[in-house]
């Protein structure tokens, strides 16, 4: 009887770790087909464009290209497709955070957005209060010892 | 031999491998095509060529469709400039080392780069002729931050799978049809998923006709972004 629940705890464990490895392989896979499928219109947009050099999006819709309704950009623009994106996304509250007063001139220089420039600002304060509080125990640690 | 030649001889013997490096693979150029899909069932269709220079550390991005646009990408900002002024700019940190040109010239795309970063490889397996390595990120930033898998077949990587702290899948890319261009593999198609709020959103990069350390065009590899 023992040894039976061994065997199966055995085949479980077995079929778990199987599954496990099978779906970190199922990840790296998708359907090239439907992929192909979805954009074949902007496929053939762009091999328009390659044979009609300098053609624009407002020429396109001047012509009142089929295609061309397709399209939108309002959405977003072009730095949110070319993987532009910070890979660890540094965002205007860490540039604060991090780099104080610095880091809340950067961004209000750089981005002259007053949003980011107040997250930036949150930023340096939550830093100012966090270091404030580290010197204090250590200077309080210091001087009791 | 003299002292002075001798100083020569020991400065040069010193910068060799720098001499060396700076000669090889320092810049790329292609035409490129980003075909995306967006949340909305609409789409959006980029094209250009890009130029980067590892020695000046900008990205140049000469967009013809769908209206003529530069981006530059520097160290720390990312600039967009109509008609050679600038229309929006916005603070960047890391785009640069991370690009996927950056690691390809110093061949580091295998490992995207994670190798040289604060993750560290926490396991390695071998399916379905993929060999999978999972990177986790430091223990004082697991809190922000998920593993990344990664897949590799001959050498080159295939994919890249981005989770947040929850195991949730931010972000899935995949590397194909590499060409051998001057000695650096360069992967010539690139699928991306991403996933804002539960919504597969995907974009397909094409790269065409790739060149290595180019000579010449030293205006556009070097675009000079206006003062303000």
């Amino acid at each position: 009887m023992r040894m039976k629940i061994i065997i199966n705890l055995l085949l479980v464990s077995l079929l778990i770790s199987t599954t496990c490895f099978a779906n970190d392989a199922d990840l790296f896979s998708y359907d090239e087909q439907k992929i192909e499928n979805e954009l074949s219109e902007i496929s053939q947009l762009e091999a328009f464009l390659l044979q009609n050099n300098g053609t624009t999006y407002s020429d396109l819709l001047m012509s009142e290209n089929e295609i061309a309704g397709a399209l939108s950009y309002s959405n977003s623009g072009f730095m949110n497709f070319a993987m532009l994106e910070p890979p660890l996304g540094i965002p205007s509250f860490l540039w604060g955070f991090c780099f104080g007063a610095v880091g809340m001139l950067v961004v209000y220089v750089v981005s002259e957005d007053r949003d980011e420039t107040m997250k930036a600002l949150w930023g340096c304060v939550a830093g100012t209060v966090l270091w404030g509080v580290i010197y204090f125990v250590a200077f309080a640690a210091a001087s009791s010892a | 031999m003299k002292l002075q030649n001798r100083r020569l001889f020991f400065f040069c013997m010193i910068m060799l491998p720098v001499f060396l490096n700076g000669q090889h693979y320092f810049r790329v150029e292609a035409d490129f095509s980003i075909k995306a899909k967006n949340p909305d069932s609409s789409f959006q269709l980029y094209m250009g060529k890009v130029f980067f220079d590892k020695v000046q550390k900008k990205i140049c991005y000469k967009i013809s469709f769908p209206e003529p646009e530069v981006w530059v990408i520097t160290d720390t900002v990312i600039y967009s400039l109509k008609n050679d002024s600038i229309k929006s700019k916005k603070p960047a940190i890391g785009l640069i080392e991370t690009s996927i040109f950056n690691l390809s010239l110093h061949g580091n795309l295998k490992n995207y780069g994670l190798e040289n970063s604060t993750y560290t490889l926490a396991g390695t397996k071998m399916e379905d002729g993929l060999m999978i390595s999972t990177w986790e990120p430091p223990e004082k930033f697991q809190k922000l931050m998920g593993k990344i898998l990664l897949a590799n077949k001959n050498r080159n990587l295939q994919g890249i799978v981005i989770f947040n702290k929850d195991e949730r899948i931010l972000s899935k890319q995949f590397f194909n049809e590499y060409a051998n261009v001057e000695g650096i593999d360069f992967p010539m198609n690139i699928v991306q998923f991403n996933y804002p709020e539960g919504v597969e959103i995907f974009q397909v990069t094409t790269f065409k006709n790739l060149k290595i350390d180019e000579k010449g065009n030293d205006d556009t590899y070097n675009y000079p972004v206006p003062l303000d």
